[in-house]
């Protein structure tokens, strides 16, 4: 009877919410804002399987299900070594892009403070065949990307958590003599707490356009809204980027932010 | 004194990152296209063209749902797109126009004014 009793606890929603780190601070609720990391890791021994999808624009009209007929897809882990440091892995559709990074903690909210303060480095390799390049002899180094970014967050209220992101991305290849292979770059994110299980987020990315040649004009933002059950956390989003790489989603023009150039996406975590 | 295995991971991911870097300052321009002056005379779909439209833009407008309605998967469909008057602002990034590619670099200038003289050519196969 006792077993019985217990078999239905298991079965409750509190129960299996209590596996998740609801009572952690918002910054640590899960590692992605949209496309942007945020600054915690999965914490020592944990494992993170993510899916990110992005579909087609609105602009594609009804016959393409305004936009819903197209999807761009990243499957990815991440590893917490330790509770400050994050491994990662992951594989984007778009350029079949494959991406390594490390992200490590150096301060933050789990020695209750209210500030994060988080180094990622990230290697990006452009899977694409050589020939599509239409360069010849073709380099493989051609291929890579590199990020660094130092991520700044504080938690202002229990329920409101934004962070600041410089960084540098560095193109091993650019098209035009011009074009400067580092880029400085300066995102942001935000995250609300609505319900306990359910926020509110905010990103955006774009260069220094001062000391990284023209600005962008269609800079990369997002909007979205996480839900948080049990181990998945399932988090919906309208934004106007097409990439989800790191080495790829702050350098470019995006979409226009109208209507007709937003497109939904949505990411799907479950954490072990 | 014995070294913390959390210290041995983490110099060796250090060593991981830096051994796997191979930062380079390379451009197209220099390794490729600077060779002699850009070459606008004998433009062709197939030679010059095709692919570009291979690298920038059949990814999202192919021949299956092209993003937007608008496929570029092969000369017919370019030609089509080009003669609807919105393609080469686009792809110029001229204002009005909605720079492309998405996610991507503009073209190299060479790359434009290929384009530029193969529709002034009246777009050969």
């Amino acid at each position: 009877m006792r077993n019985a009793w217990l078999s239905l606890l298991a079965l409750c929603p509190w129960a299996v919410l209590a596996q998740f780190p609801l009572g952690e601070e918002l910054g640590h609720q899960s590692l992605r804002i949209v496309n942007q990391q945020a600054a915690s890791g999965p914490g020592e021994g944990h494992l993170e399987f993510f899916i990110q999808h992005r579909f087609g624009d609105f602009a594609q009209g009804a016959y393409n299900a305004f936009g819903l007929d197209q999807s761009q897809i990243r499957l990815g882990l991440d590893y917490g070594l330790s509770d400050r440091l994050t491994l990662g892995l992951a594989r984007s559709s778009w350029g079949k892009t494959s991406n390594g990074y490390f992200k490590y903690q150096l301060a933050g909210l789990r020695e209750n403070r209210h500030w994060d303060l988080t180094w990622l480095s990230d290697v990006s390799v452009n899977g694409e065949a050589s020939n599509v390049w239409g360069l010849e002899p073709f380099y493989y180094s051609h291929r890579l990307r590199y990020v660094h970014q130092l991520i700044v967050g504080r938690r202002w209220t229990p329920r409101f958590y934004a962070a600041v992101v410089p960084g540098v991305v560095h193109i091993n290849l650019v098209d035009a003599a011009s074009d400067p292979n580092d880029l400085l770059t300066l995102s942001a994110f935000a995250r609300y707490r609505v319900q306990p299980h359910i926020n509110l987020t905010w990103e955006m990315q774009n260069t220094l356009p001062s000391v990284s040649g023209a600005a962008l004009t269609s800079p990369p933002m997002a909007l979205g809204m996480e839900f948080i059950e049990g181990l998945h956390i399932f988090q919906l989003s309208l934004g106007n980027a097409l990439s989800m790489n790191e080495a790829y989603i702050s350098t470019a023009n995006q979409g226009e932010w109208n209507a007709a150039h937003l497109r939904v996406g949505f990411n799907i975590v479950r954490r072990w | 004194m014995p070294v913390a295995p959390m210290t041995k991971v983490s110099f060796w991911l250090l060593g991981l990152v830096l051994g796997l870097s191979s930062c380079y300052y390379d451009n197209r321009e220099d390794l490729y296209g600077s060779a002699g002056p850009c070459d606008t005379t004998a433009v062709s779909y197939t030679t010059h063209i095709k692919p570009l439209m291979d690298q920038q833009c059949v990814g999202c407008h192919g021949a299956t749902a092209p993003s937007a309605g608008i496929s570029l998967h092969d000369w017919a469909s370019v030609k089509a797109s080009v003669q609807g008057g919105r393609f080469v602002g686009s792809v110029d990034w001229q204002t009005g126009y909605s720079p492309m590619p998405k996610g991507g670099s503009k073209w190299t200038p060479c790359q434009i004014s290929q384009l530029n003289a193969w529709v002034n050519k009246g777009m050969p196969q």
